[in-house]
């Protein structure tokens, strides 16, 4: 999938939005893209749990694979962090 | 989160014909131990070196003293970093497990001989934080900080996985924090290095301002001669590098703690990794490859299945010949030599009592407990490859989604696949689940998973009451223990899972690594030993017993103690009459079948013949499906349409329901018991049987009004 889509430029949406406008999230970032976390919207608890996996606002991190049920592997560095697709829709992302 | 830190086969027709006898009461393996407190040594966080001190400590000096203090070394570190693998190599046949005070959670610890001193060795479960957030992390944590019942550690081995440095390292300074001497074990250094991303261990100790740290590969056992000569070095103390502090966790609260600092903890490490030389972080590997494939929405899926195949087929197909060797051969052998040994002392001693006790007692019983070496070894073997080489943590993340509806990790799917061969195997495969919670309630389902010694059953009575639908009906057996693990499962989650909850998936995926064969056969073969010794003392006093009640006359003309002719003039028959009321509302109230699953508590394979025995009918070498079509067959229609009122086949379903749902056998109980304790292992037998008994009265009194 081509990141033109995601660009920020005159008349079309935002880095941080999907082109019809929703937040773009893990979920629906493109593969092999850098990206910045802006954002997790879990509770407290897990949201730590995130943070203590690296994924923190601020990480960059490249979406490497798509799996079943919306499930996402994330590469930040060297390090692959495989998500469900719930968790992986609650990452919001920038794209660099 | 979910973390990681670790078919029917209808060709198996022929039933194995085990005879039961008396045994001797062999020792039994301690099981339910808790990790006590041999020691109480405690670390002195004072300035910028960490002490271990005595302070608090309860033991005499080490030289010239009755009471040897034995030092407690805790081996900690993220799941999948291979801290077990290293810690099997470090201990091999001497670790033992041991459940952590007040849980299910399982440690493993050991006792280390380094020149005259004896350490204590504790690995724990996997953790990716001191704040936990499940049963397991939480003894992960208490055992660092000496919490809860847990000693305080001497030394601390924090165990880091170079792949993911920069986690370790923020891990790590959570455990440099807690003050204790701690040695850093770099695992997978060579994986990193392959990738071009590998660590020099000095130049990495230098950034720690000294922090002792090996590099060690966990499968070979490379590194760990050097790593406990490090931790004999430092046992004294290790540096406190600059930038972290020394806290007393008991001063403290600890989550307020872990929370507070986690920005400063993630900057030091950002420090640390700026100094230490690492390239090509962002490359793409051959595990990405791989994941591309193996991780693909429907090719994973598939590949999933398959290995899943592949591993049942294994356990069943690969062992099948290995157990009718031992069943066959062997037992012969074994006979052949104990009868030929009887004749020495006398040419009758073949004809007495204690002959039956030996051959059909003692002998029965430990060829019993051989005949699940082979299904058990296989499944330890593949269990170990899909382990070791990091596909298992990709097989949780594939079926996690199908997993969630019962609230299991995507590594539950294995071990109720594999129970459709054998549960023996399948109990042993729940170690794999990472919660100890997941363990115990996977544990408690495997059990209606419908191994294949049930098959014999069902060809029987599918074949005696319904012929032309016989295969139909097998099937329908099949659905039935599906849908049985789904409902069953759905109950055990609301009155006594309530705490198991659906949690966010998020798990990092080890690097795939080629296993080691010989670590790998190895740590095969201790954990064959722990299950010999842990299954053998149930197993063979029970098939004792069997041969008691079976060998005590309970009529005047019943024959001599051992020599009853006619197993219903035993004490057996008479318990069994005395069961067979019981069955009534399911329409089987017959001693034939009460008599045959008394049996079948002992193995499923047994019933059959149980009930050729019962029925006197002399099977020979016929097939189930002959043995139903025939005389046996006719027999069993006989008796069920007798104490049925006509109802035979409502009965029938009724009996096979039974078969399905009660206790699979008695290797099962003493594996569950070896593995959860003996209260899970009642829990579960009378779950079973409660289960068992509802669903066959049920059936009965629903389709007799059709069948």
């Amino acid at each position: 999938m081509s990141n033109q889509k995601f660009r920020s430029t005159p008349g079309r949406a935002p880095a941080g939005q999907t082109p019809d406008g929703k937040p773009l999230t893990v979920r629906d970032c493109p593969l092999h893209v850098d990206a910045t976390i802006t954002g997790i919207r879990l509770d407290p608890q897990h949201r730590f749990r995130m943070l203590e996996l690296g994924l923190r606002v601020g990480t960059t991190i490249r979406v490497t694979q798509r799996s079943n049920a919306g499930g996402r592997v994330v590469a930040r560095g060297p390090e692959r962090i495989a998500l469900d697709g719930q968790t992986a829709a609650s990452i919001l992302l920038n794209l660099k | 989160m979910s973390h990681s830190n670790s078919e029917p086969n209808p060709s198996m027709g022929h039933s194995h014909s085990h005879r039961r006898g008396l045994s001797v009461l062999l020792p039994e393996r301690p099981h339910k131990g808790h990790d006590q407190t041999d020691h109480a040594g405690s670390a002195n966080k004072a300035g910028n070196t960490t002490n271990a001190s005595t302070q608090t400590s309860v033991s005499a000096p080490l030289h010239g003293s009755h009471h040897v203090h034995q030092r407690r070394i805790v081996f900690i570190g993220n799941p999948n970093v291979g801290k077990s693998s290293m810690f099997n190599q470090l201990l091999g046949a001497k670790s033992r497990v041991m459940n952590a005070p007040g849980t299910t959670v399982l440690l493993e610890r050991g006792s280390y001989t380094y020149g005259d001193e004896t350490w204590n060795l504790i690995d724990t479960p996997g953790t990716y934080s001191l704040l936990p957030l499940s049963p397991d992390e939480e003894v992960a944590s208490q055992a660092a900080m000496g919490m809860n019942g847990q000693p305080n550690p001497d030394l601390i081995a924090a165990v880091l996985d170079v792949t993911n440095i920069a986690r370790s390292l923020y891990f790590l300074a959570m455990i440099l924090e807690l003050g204790r001497p701690t040695v850093v074990a770099l695992t997978m250094n060579d994986l990193a290095r392959r990738a071009g991303a590998g660590v020099d261990p000095a130049e990495l100790s230098q950034s720690l301002d000294g922090v002792p740290v090996v590099e060690v590969d966990g499968r070979t056992g490379k590194g760990t001669d050097l790593l406990m000569e490090t931790i004999a070095q430092h046992l004294n103390g290790t540096p406190m590098p600059h930038g972290l502090k020394a806290v007393d966790t008991n001063d403290v609260d600890v989550a307020q703690w872990v929370e507070s600092r986690a920005d400063d903890r993630f900057e030091w490490a950002a420090q640390v990794l700026e100094h230490i030389s690492l390239e090509n972080r962002a490359r793409v590997t051959l595990s990405d490859r791989l994941d591309r494939v193996l991780l693909n929405p429907v090719f994973g899926i598939i590949a999933f299945l398959a290995i899943m195949f592949l591993t049942f087929q294994a356990t069943t197909w690969l062992a099948g010949p290995m157990q009718d060797w031992i069943d066959g051969s062997f037992r012969a052998w074994c006979e052949g030599g104990v009868t030929h040994l009887f004749t020495w002392f006398s040419p009758t001693a073949t004809d007495t009592w204690f002959y039956g006790l030996i051959v059909n007692g003692i002998l029965d019983g430990c060829i019993t407990v051989l005949t699940f070496l082979p299904p058990m070894g296989i499944m330890f073997i593949m269990l170990s490859l899909l382990e070791d080489s990091g596909y298992l943590a990709r097989a949780a993340f594939v079926m996690d989604r199908a997993m969630r509806s019962l609230h299991l990790d995507g590594r539950a799917f294995l071990p109720i696949v594999i129970g459709f061969g054998c549960n023996l195997p399948a109990l042993a495969a729940t170690r794999t689940l990472p919660d100890s919670r997941q363990r115990v309630l996977v544990g408690m389902l495997v059990p209606f998973s419908s191994c294949t010694a049930r098959l014999s059953v069902y060809l029987v009575l599918a074949y005696a009451f319904f012929r032309d639908q016989a295969g139909l009906v097998v099937f329908l057996m099949y659905v039935a223990s599906v849908l049985l693990i789904l409902g069953v499962g759905i109950l055990l989650r609301k009155v006594k899972f309530r705490d198991l909850h659906s949690e966010p998936f998020a798990m990092s995926l080890p690097p795939y690594q080629v296993p080691r064969l010989v670590t790998l056969l190895q740590s095969v073969l201790i954990k064959l030993w722990d299950f010999v010794k842990g299954a053998s003392s149930i197993i063979v006093t029970m098939i004792a017993l069997m041969w008691v009640l079976q060998g005590i006359p309970a009529t005047a003309n019943a024959g001599s103690f051992g020599h009853v002719e006619n197993v219903h003039d035993s004490v057996y028959g008479v318990v069994a009459d005395t069961v067979a009321p019981v069955f009534a509302p399911a329409g089987f109230d017959d001693w034939h079948a009460s008599a045959a699953l008394m049996t079948g508590f002992v193995a499923k394979e047994v019933v059959v013949g149980s009930l050729g025995q019962s029925y006197a009918v002399d099977s020979g070498d016929e097939t189930e499906i002959q043995q139903g079509e025939g005389s046996l067959g006719a027999a069993i229609r006989h008796s069920f349409d007798e104490s049925s009122g006509g109802h035979g086949q409502a009965a029938a379903v009724a009996f096979l329901l039974f078969t399905l749902a009660y206790t699979p056998c008695l290797a099962t109980v003493a594996e569950l018991r070896r593995q959860f304790g003996g209260r899970i292992a009642l829990q579960t037998v009378g779950l079973g049987l409660i289960t068992a008994y509802i669903l066959a009265v049920l059936a009965f009194q629903t389709l007799r009004w059709v069948l």
